[in-house]
């Protein structure tokens, strides 16, 4: 406080300023609104021969000189503001320096810089610092310091904090009068009555803020719809857009806000229809924002979640190409630089990472796993701290290993494998049968660092993303909503957050979402263990995934048997048995279920295979024969084989090729060697 | 690991040639493994194996027992080191009938008795003259001697394999004879060239069969892809509205007077932000002399009032020690009644003790506005609003009823349409009467709930008697 009080005195000896160097000021201000920034300078100069001392003067300068040349050389303004900073006796680094009104301007501005570069945590440091004293600031500063302060929230997936904000704003800052409301209990009466009346939706959340000037009205709502959507609240989401299309109709921002509801309502065809490609895509330079790439994107991801992945990547595709195209108008950043020479606000709206993901993810999806790869693998490296990013890496790994469960139920595809090749003539005749018809073994191959789609980089992929999914703190979810209202009565929104280590692509997501990755990383680190021999740390995988709670269908059945496999070729065979009891298939399901998979909003149709509880009771059946095979009991084996055998041809229930080669593992070991050589001749006929 | 080179190949099998295969002595037919290298040797095995495993590629006995004889002598056993076949030559000294029960797929050949006891002897005790023999010899031999002992191989053998896993131990080798026996492909007969194309086939290529076996397969499914998830959406965000700002409190002296002077004359001419207000209400708090300074005059104070009741409030009650305050109140008192001037004088009332004149004036003013205005929806308001005021003051005895009895029943009469009017002068009748039950039960509570709450910035919520009393008397 002490500092303070000195501080007061020193800034109120230098503040004694005369009525010409306020009419200077004033003039200044007044050029610098209307874009006169030459002449603007040239008032402040003046000013600041006059006032060499005045910290805010100099400030003034380095804006106006930084807006000259179009918001191009952020470092020289950031270093001027640092210089600034001493000489108000703070530091930008720390903002517990700030402590005076007059420092805020200074604060706010690098806290500008650093949201543009993305630098949200840091940003957010300062804004809350000085929001703690937005009754002191002039209104201007105060409004987009809250603006700032609800964006940052809801890019740091935050929500609740932005429409706290948003409330903050609409209740303190900008409306007036609204206190008297309640003060006059007839007034109040009466204010409800005329409610009543018709229009109840548009004046109980407008009300008196009707006050409130259309463009600050519509930044407002913007946020509350984005906030609401990223809280998985599409009904308050609808009923903000509603207020929004009466205010804003046609804006190209309205509609990708309408589209944006309708697609998390799930109803994509409308959601199509409201995206429209738009003729230009002027004033990027201005806006940093472009209609055009945004259109393509979004466009994608509705396709994406139609599951026309083709389409979806083609519509990427052309967006990460224009995205590229409007960078590369800006000419090259000098060395040492990176971020000069394109203007501020371009520079944190570079999607090209975010893009990159989506084309990724798919691709993935559209059966590419290796282009996928090549996508992901570059959009890790500005999104190292999420952990789905790096599952997604790892499934590019796994399908690029077996792209597909289905081949092995292609009988007829497949039963000509079941000789790998001949060799010798007439009675020197030989077959060689296929060692292994379904080989899902992977050798040790390369060092796993290397980012290449094997699945020693999926080990090391599921690792990371495990380790950050374990930092992750998970958001409670929606409702935390009830906050609100506590601060309400304090008037004041209370901004302490606790900002995780670990950062997310996208929104904020329920707490299933987060058991559920949990799930798939534990489960594809079985498997890939599994297939890369390490059977000690697939058993153990198998075992973790079988104890988790809400675990999906999908996920128990993979559990069992990864665990079975890995505990026979642990020569743990015993212990295998119970695995594969066929009560151990539930209703298959990517989800628990717990879980309402009606509420569950679900983009896309799970294509794996197998789909039916028929076809995953068979392969549990299947793999008990191998058991009893590789115990020896062949006659148990060979009479489960011919059950599912039979139960294929008479039911026409899916069996895999392995059926066919267990039987005659199981004719050969029995003695059978010609009943073995039919089965060879009944399925390659070409053998006779 | 390749399999045996072609040439190492094609050198075994002139080794095992048939036609000089049978006169030599087992000596002869060791020295001339000479011809491989050394770490082939053990690819040497398994090509003897395999040829030993398909009884069409070594037709004829004497071939046979040389392919053992030959794989026996590849390694030389002791102590440390074990015969990596040995397992071969316990399945082929096996008695008959265990043989019998051994799956055809192991498939090596069926040794004659005189075989058996010869390797018996050379595995467990070879002696030098026991190389002299020929092949045709061994074959030919006396069968009156007895097997040598071989359970301690065995032994070592089971011994070794129980180190193996069961999904290993349990292959088989991939090579399955098949016979083509369709008309036209009659069974020629032994042919060494074709044996030799054959064995060739099976032995050559990095994937050569002779490496493969088979055993049973778990099927393994690839997990699936994790579902839920959605993509990137790009938001239209207004990036350009967050942009570097200008500081505009440039050379404006800071400093609360100002501050709180610039406030209140924006107060004068419009109704304050809420953090306007609390800032404005603050500057006051902290210098308790400002609000002189900051151009508050009683001329200005209606306009005060009405853009601002709260701020009017306070500032008042701050200039309560001023020797102006008279003409304040007065000011108050005589101009335009209206919601904001009854709230700040409601305020004022139980803040305060103001004179009694002034509040009797004031409710004198205000009963003759209403009885004066034209407009009848807003005298009906009025009216209203004045007989919960009023209430709120006997309740608050901050009024001695008795002193305006004969002029608050008059109004009440006058007005008795409406129900606030009916209530308070059913009020007024229970008050002459000497009940003071009503007033009482409600005397404790502030009826009008901003009051309570002056200080503290928000009081929405709060249900005061007088809120619930008109609600239930609403039209």
């Amino acid at each position: 406080m002490a500092d303070l009080e000195n501080y007061d005195m020193v800034s109120e000896n230098s503040s004694q300023a005369s009525e010409h160097e306020k009419a200077l000021a004033l003039s200044a201000q007044l050029d610098f609104e209307k874009t006169n920034y030459e002449s603007a300078i040239q008032l402040l100069s003046k000013l600041e021969s006059s006032r060499p001392q005045d910290p805010k003067v100099i400030h003034n300068k380095a804006i106006v000189n930084c807006f000259k040349v179009g918001l191009t050389n952020i470092c020289q303004l950031r270093k001027a503001l640092t210089s600034i900073a001493k000489q108000l006796q703070c530091n930008l680094e720390e903002p517990k320096s700030l402590v005076d009104v007059d420092q805020c301007y200074v604060f706010y501005n690098e806290a500008v810089t650093l949201y543009c570069l993305r630098q949200y945590p840091k940003s957010l440091q300062i804004l809350t610092k000085i929001f703690s004293l937005v009754e002191q600031l002039d209104e201007s500063l105060a409004r987009q310091v809250c603006f700032l302060l609800a964006e940052v929230f809801l890019r740091l997936n935050f929500p609740i904090k932005t429409l706290d904000m948003v409330h903050f704003m609409e209740t303190s800052l900008l409306s007036h009068g609204a206190k008297l409301k309640s003060t006059l209990p007839l007034e109040r009466e009466r204010d409800k009555e005329k409610d009543c009346e018709g229009k109840e939706e548009l004046k109980s959340s407008f009300g008196d803020e009707l006050l409130i000037p259309p463009g600050v009205r519509i930044r407002l709502q913007r946020l509350k719809i984005r906030a609401n959507l990223s809280l998985s609240q599409i009904e308050e989401a609808e009923r903000e857009l509603a207020l929004l299309t009466e205010i804003d109709p046609e804006n190209a921002a309205t509609l990708c806000l309408k589209s944006k509801t309708l697609f998390f309502k799930g109803n994509y065809a409308e959601s199509l229809k409201q995206l429209k490609l738009p003729k230009d895509d002027g004033r990027f330079k201005e806006r940093g924002e472009s209609d055009v790439v945004m259109y393509h994107n979004n466009t994608g991801c509705i396709y994406h979640a139609m599951g026309k992945y083709n389409l979806a990547c083609l519509h990427f595709q052309k967006s990460l190409n224009k995205s590229s195209e409007l960078f590369a108008e800006f000419p090259k950043p000098s060395t040492g630089d990176p971020i000069s020479n394109r203007p501020l606000v371009t520079i944190g709206s570079n999607y090209k990472y975010e893009l990159l993901y989506n084309i990724g993810v798919s691709l993935l999806y559209a059966r590419k796993p290796a282009d996928a790869f090549d996508c992901l693998i570059e959009a890790v490296q500005l999104h190292h701290r999420d952990p789905l990013i790096w599952l997604r890496l790892a499934e590019c790994c796994i399908q690029v290993h077996k792209p597909e469960n289905r081949k092995d139920f292609r009988l007829t595809e497949r039963q000509r494998e079941i000789v790998k090749a001949t060799a010798g003539f007439a009675s020197h005749r030989k077959v060689v049968l296929s060692s292994r018809i379904s080989n899902d073994d992977c050798k040790s191959s390369e060092n796993a660092a290397i980012p290449v789609p094997t699945l020693e980089f999926s080990i090391l992929a599921l690792r990371n993303a495990e380790l950050l999914l374990n930092k992750l703190i998970i958001p409670k979810g929606a409702e935390d909503a009830s906050g609100k209202e506590e601060s309400d009565s304090k008037g004041k929104p209370d901004l302490n957050v606790t900002l995780s280590e670990v950062s997310t692509l996208s929104k904020l997501r329920k707490p299933e979402f987060y058991r559920n990755l949990k799930n798939t990383i534990i489960a594809d680190s079985s498997y890939a263990a599994l297939c890369l021999g390490d059977y000690l740390t697939s058993l153990y995988k198998a075992e973790e995934l079988l104890t988790q709670p809400h675990l999906s269908g999908n996920h128990k059945l993979l559990g069992h048997l990864y665990a079975a496999e890995s505990l026979v070729l642990l020569n743990r065979i015993n212990e295998a048995v119970p695995h594969l009891h066929p009560e151990n298939v539930t209703k298959l399901s990517n989800f628990s279920s717990t879980e309402n998979e009606t509420s569950q909003f679900l983009p896309h149709t799970s294509d794996w295979f197998p789909l039916s509880t028929q076809t995953a009771k068979v392969l549990l059946q299947y793999n008990l024969s191998t058991v009893y095979a590789l115990r020896g009991e062949y006659e148990k084996a060979g009479e489960l084989v011919r059950q599912l055998w039979n139960a294929s041809k008479t039911h026409g229930i899916d069996v895999p090729i392995q059926v066919v080669t267990l039987a005659l593992y199981v004719e050969l070991q029995s003695g059978r060697t010609e009943v073995a050589r039919n089965i060879i001749k009944q399925h390659c006929p070409q053998y006779r | 690991m390749s399999a045996l080179s072609v040439k190492d190949l094609n050198q075994l099998l002139t080794i095992l040639d048939a036609e000089n295969v049978a006169n030599q002595s087992v000596e002869a037919l060791a020295s001339q493994l000479g011809v491989f290298n050394k770490q082939e040797y053990f690819k040497v095995g398994n090509a003897l194996v395999m040829l030993l495993q398909n009884a069409d590629l070594l037709p004829s006995s004497s071939q046979r027992l040389a392919a053992v004889l030959l794989l026996h002598e590849l390694f030389k056993p002791d102590a440390q080191n074990f015969h990596p076949f040995s397992s071969v030559f316990v399945q082929l000294l096996a008695e008959e009938s265990l043989l019998a029960k051994r799956p055809e797929s192991y498939r090596l050949p069926k040794l004659s008795p005189p075989e058996k006891i010869y390797l018996s002897h050379l595995i467990t005790n070879p002696q030098k003259d026991m190389y002299k023999k020929t092949l045709r010899q061994i074959l030919n031999l006396e069968t009156t001697n007895s097997m040598a002992d071989i359970s301690a191989l065995q032994t070592s053998v089971s011994e070794r394999l129980s180190d193996y896993t069961l999904a290993s131990k349990s292959r088989l080798p991939a090579i399955l004879s098949m016979p083509d026996v369709r008309p036209g492909f009659d069974p020629a007969l032994p042919d060494s060239s074709a044996i030799k194309k054959t064995a060739e086939a099976l032995v050559m290529g990095p994937n050569a069969a002779i490496q493969e076996s088979v055993g049973p397969e778990f099927v393994r499914l690839a997990p699936p892809l994790f579902c839920p998830d959605e993509l990137v959406w790009l938001d239209p965000i207004g990036e350009a509205d967050h942009t570097i700002a200008y500081d505009t409190t440039v050379c404006i002296p800071r400093g609360a007077g100002s501050e709180a002077r610039r406030l209140i004359s924006q107060a004068f001419t419009g109704s304050l932000t809420l953090l306007q207000q609390n800032r404005l209400l603050s500057e006051l708090e902290r210098d308790s002399r400002l609000v002189y300074h900051v151009g508050i005059t009683p001329n200005k104070l209606p306009a005060l009032v009405e853009n601002n009741p709260l701020i009017a409030i306070e500032v008042l009650l701050r200039l309560m020690q001023s020797s102006q305050i008279t003409e304040y109140l007065s000011v108050l008192v005589n101009m335009e009644m209206s919601l904001h001037s009854m709230e700040v004088v409601n305020r004022l009332t139980t803040a305060v003790e103001l004179p009694t004149e002034f509040v009797h004036l004031y409710i004198s003013n205000c009963i003759s506005t209403c009885e004066t205005i034209k407009d009848r929806y807003m005298q009906n308001r009025l009216v209203r609003l004045v007989c919960v005021f009023l209430q709120s003051l006997i309740r608050n005895k901050i009024i001695n009823v008795q002193e305006l009895f004969i002029e608050v029943q008059a109004f009440c009469i006058g007005f008795s349409r409406i129900r606030e009017a009916a209530a308070l002068f059913r009020l007024l009748k229970q008050l002459d009467s000497g009940d003071q039950s009503g007033l009482n039960t409600t005397s404790s509570i502030a009826s009008f709930p901003g009051l309570s709450s002056l200080s503290a910035p928000s009081f929405n919520s709060q249900a005061s008697p007088v809120a619930s009393a008109a609600k239930g008397k609403g039209e």
